[in-house]
């Protein structure tokens, strides 16, 4: 029976304090993390890993005397994620405890090899796991951050245009179901009391998914601008899309779609009673001139 | 390390979701599936992904390609930790909401996929199971 | 709050709403009971061809236009947008909502009742009377 497990509860305390001694002798990046900081998260993993130890069980980390451990790497990873660390800083943090529980195992076995190799074959596997728990963690919160700074700058990114006398265009690009949805759909209904529009155009070519939530902040928008007398298209219906759309059983009967956002604006301009007129210039070949049809 | 065979995705918060789509997406590309179908299947994510989170409190998806003796398909398992459903065949109608839904993502996920299986057990939770087959 | 003019197609709520403002001091009531009219009368104020009205009360149901076209009209002009505008009628969120991106200051529900109105106008008429001296 290895002696390891007791061996780590019982010297953890001096395992942290060598553990310390040797990150503030390492390349550390004081730029993005602070020294009490790194304190408090050392403490936090070595409890855990303390209390980890004490089950025993040392190979697989999967069980929930292991929890607390797995729980403070996936936090410490989260937090380092959003400090910019990269995943190989990240991992050489935990790997960087390898050393002081070497010099704590050879302390422990001075005169018994056999006890020694195996300890070190032992505690060099666990650490490698730690450390492959903490990549895993790192990347999925990595993924997970990137993923919702998208949404969000791809959402900020549609303003209201205002496309010809009387006309919006709302152009959505990213998802259509976070909270900000409700803001992006009120600046339309906002932009169309401030211009006195008759017509709004809702391009959803750059939404990826309808589904019943996505149709309902539309079906809202489309009511609530219909309440004050303006009528909305949507437009950007992908035939997959328009198909999902109808297995879902989501009623758009009553609400006007077009697959491309130039047949909305001719709609709209129709609507609007404006008409588009192709004028042959002297010299300057074709061009297209809107005028408005008194 | 990810298997090729099997991914589990956490269901705990509304980027979850999102990640989800992008997982969803990812598989039925990666196995050919149309474009339509890849749709399908994306759009039934979204909703049983929601409903884990909204109903059932989270939980996770389990996203798996699997084969029968003639075909490729890809199954996608929810599972939460909600209060159940009580009386499945009336949450599967379309208009059926708890909350302020539409109350179509149940019955219109089934729509989208080719099967569906839904187990749920007051308070414990709620599992359901879709495939597509290509 | 001189003049009045109430757009309301409900007979009985032309009759209770007109009792409020009168008993609030209003001399001078014109009730109108559709929108078209309405934008004609606002037109004829821009014109000059008829007084402003201190205020106007505004029911959003209509049969065919609703309104909101009302507030369009209104909104569309700084002048009109000066006259007071109360929003008395029966309506949701969204419409209230809307009504604020108007720049409708009060919305009264009329689920309320006609004392909920006077409540509100009250306010507002001493509201007026001390912005005005």
């Amino acid at each position: 029976m290895s002696k390891l497990p007791e061996m780590i509860n019982k010297h953890h305390e001096e395992i942290r304090a060598d553990w310390l001694k040797q990150m503030s002798t390492a390349v550390r990046r004081a730029d993005l993390i602070s020294n009490e900081e790194l304190e408090s998260q050392s403490r936090e993993l070595m409890d855990a890993i303390a209390s980890g130890a004490r089950s025993g069980e040392l190979t697989n980390l999967d069980g929930p005397a292991w929890g607390q451990a797995r729980d403070t790497l996936g936090a410490i990873s989260t937090s380092r994620a959003k400090q910019g660390f990269s995943t190989s800083e990240t991992a050489t943090f935990v790997l960087s405890l390898k050393q002081p529980i070497f010099n704590a195992v050879r302390r422990e076995n001075p005169s018994d090899p056999a006890a020694l190799f195996d300890d070190i074959w032992k505690s060099t596997q666990l650490i490698d796991k730690l450390a492959l728990i903490t990549a895993d963690a790192f990347q999925a919160s990595r993924e997970k951050f990137i993923a919702r700074q998208q949404e969000e700058l791809m959402e900020l990114s549609t303003p209201v245009v205002k496309l010809w006398d009387g006309i919006l265009a709302l152009p959505i690009i990213g998802t259509l179901d976070s909270a900000r949805t409700q803001v992006v759909m009120e600046s339309l209904l906002q932009a169309v009391v401030q211009t006195n529009s008759r017509v709004a155009i809702i391009d959803i070519t750059g939404v990826p998914t309808v589904d019943t939530l996505v149709a309902q902040h539309l079906l809202k928008t489309i009511t609530a601008a219909r309440l004050m007398g303006a009528d909305c298209i949507i437009s950007g219906v992908r035939p997959q899309i328009a198909q999902t759309i109808v297995h879902l059983g989501i009623d758009l009967a009553g609400v006007i779609t077009k697959a491309k956002l130039s047949d909305a604006f001719a709609l709209a301009l129709q609507r609007t009673g404006q008409v588009v007129t192709k004028v042959n210039g002297d010299n300057a070949g074709k061009r297209t001139l809107l005028r408005r049809e008194e | 390390m990810k298997s090729a065979k099997q991914e589990t995705v956490p269901i705990a918060t509304s980027s979850d979701v999102v990640m989800a789509r992008q997982k969803v997406r990812q598989w039925a590309i990666e196995m050919k599936f149309t474009l339509v179908d890849q749709t399908k299947l994306v759009t039934a994510a979204s909703e049983l992904a929601r409903n884990a989170l909204e109903h059932g409190k989270g939980g996770h998806m389990v996203i798996e390609q699997v084969e029968n003796s003639v075909k490729n398909g890809l199954k996608l398992v929810f599972e939460d930790r909600g209060p159940g459903i009580s009386d499945v065949d009336a949450a599967l109608r379309d208009g059926f909401t708890t909350g302020g839904g539409m109350g179509l993502g149940l019955g219109g996920s089934k729509r989208l996929v080719n099967d569906f299986q839904i187990e749920s057990e007051p308070g414990k939770g709620t599992r359901v199971t879709v495939v597509r087959w290509k | 709050m001189h003049r009045v003019l109430i757009v309301e197609d409900t007979p009985a709520d032309v009759r209770q709403s007109s009792a409020v403002v009168k008993k609030l001091g209003a001399q001078d009531v014109i009730a109108l009971n559709n929108i078209a009219a309405a934008i004609l009368f606002l037109q004829d104020v821009l014109e000059g061809t008829k007084p402003a009205p201190d205020l106007i009360l505004l029911d959003l149901s209509f049969p065919r236009e609703s309104g909101f076209e009302v507030l369009r009209y209104w909104k569309s002009n700084a002048k009109l947008h000066q006259i007071h505008v109360v929003v008395w009628t029966v309506m949701g969120d969204t419409e209230k909502k809307l009504c604020q991106f108007f720049g409708v200051e009060h919305v009264i529900p009329k689920w309320a009742g006609p004392k909920e109105l006077e409540a509100a106008l009250k306010t507002f008429v001493q509201d007026s009377d001390t912005a005005q001296t």
